[in-house]
């Protein structure tokens, strides 16, 4: 893939990434309160946003819950990683698969009562998948790509 | 038609849940992911093709889970925003409006932001309908389900494909 491509969608995943810590970025130029509203509708179609899975540093939060949080992050750092590379090895089915078990087996255990929802673990557990989901994603859409070349 | 057919059962039954409060909850933003995935097993297993799925295949697959899955969940979530008169932005209002005012902004700025959403949520409560949110929303779900119908789409195709070789979802195009 080439790299302005690469430039448009390590830009597009920045900007919605950045979105989620409006409320911190409201801080460096107050310009950013405007968004606000918009991006707390926004947000609320792909979050459940429940104040209690929220992140928070000095009375501010993100948009979307931890797992949410661990999940872009995920996407970020392997769009960063995928910007600079460009070339992405090919990973085993299994791999993919038991990325979905740590998040399962979270919601699982929380729901069945064995622990207390912890926005650390559900950060964690959203980042591993997000990462290993976008990577298998970039890696199928390159190959495809180079593929309609030759 | 048949084709299409899983995608249009499949966003149906996401759009439903993306307004579940209680499965939305569960896992939010995998759910059009997800939903794609399965819409492709299913359209394999309503054509009886179990061949590779082909690039194309899932992208559209994916994108049009996607479509049904924003027409689907804009039109229950407007339904049960007229109907209750309440929604999620209603509920995170006194939130907003709380973290609003305990930023060091101008007052100018923390009013006429909050005149911003006070529109929107003072319609919803009194008529059940606001234009903007109606807007925003399907806007938003257009956007939003696409794109993340269509990434699952593509790992769907991944996972699918790869019974039939070792390499990444090959589908012979």
């Amino acid at each position: 893939m080439k790299f302005k491509f690469r430039l448009a969608i390590f830009i597009i995943v920045l900007l919605w990434y950045l979105g989620i810590w409006c409320e911190f970025l409201t801080m460096l130029w107050h310009g950013f309160a405007f968004t606000l509203p918009f991006l707390q509708i926004i947000y609320s179609h792909v979050c459940h946003q429940d104040p209690a899975k929220v992140i928070y540093f000095n009375g501010m939060h993100t948009f979307v819950c931890g797992r949410c949080l661990g999940i872009y992050s995920g996407i970020l750092i392997v769009t960063i990683f995928f910007l600079f590379s460009g070339r992405l090895r090919t990973g085993a089915r299994w791999i993919l698969l038991s990325s979905f078990v740590p998040v399962a087996l979270d919601v699982f255990f929380v729901k069945v009562h064995l622990y207390h929802y912890s926005k650390t673990i559900a950060f964690l557990t959203g980042f591993i998948l997000g990462s290993v989901g976008i990577y298998y994603f970039y890696e199928t859409v390159s190959v495809k790509i180079k593929e309609s070349k030759n | 038609m048949r084709k299409n057919l899983s995608a249009f059962v499949v966003g149906f039954g996401a759009g439903v849940i993306q307004v579940v409060p209680v499965a939305k909850s569960f896992s939010c933003c995998l759910i059009l992911p997800a939903a794609a995935v399965l819409a492709l097993s299913l359209e394999q297993k309503s054509t009886g093709d179990y061949s590779p799925i082909t690039f194309p295949r899932a992208a559209v697959t994916g994108i049009l889970t996607g479509l049904w899955a924003a027409l689907f969940g804009t039109f229950f979530d407007l339904f049960i925003t007229f109907i209750t008169h309440t929604n999620d932005v209603v509920g995170a209002y006194g939130e907003l409006q709380k973290m609003i005012s305990s930023f060091p902004l101008d007052e100018t700025v923390k009013k006429q932001v909050s005149a911003l959403l006070n529109g929107v949520i003072t319609q919803i409560k009194e008529t059940g309908f606001s234009a903007l949110y109606a807007f925003s929303a399907l806007i938003n779900n257009l956007i939003l389900d696409t794109l993340f119908a269509f990434i699952g789409g593509i790992i769907g195709m991944r996972i699918l494909n790869s019974r039939h070789s070792s390499f990444p979802g090959n589908g012979n195009d």
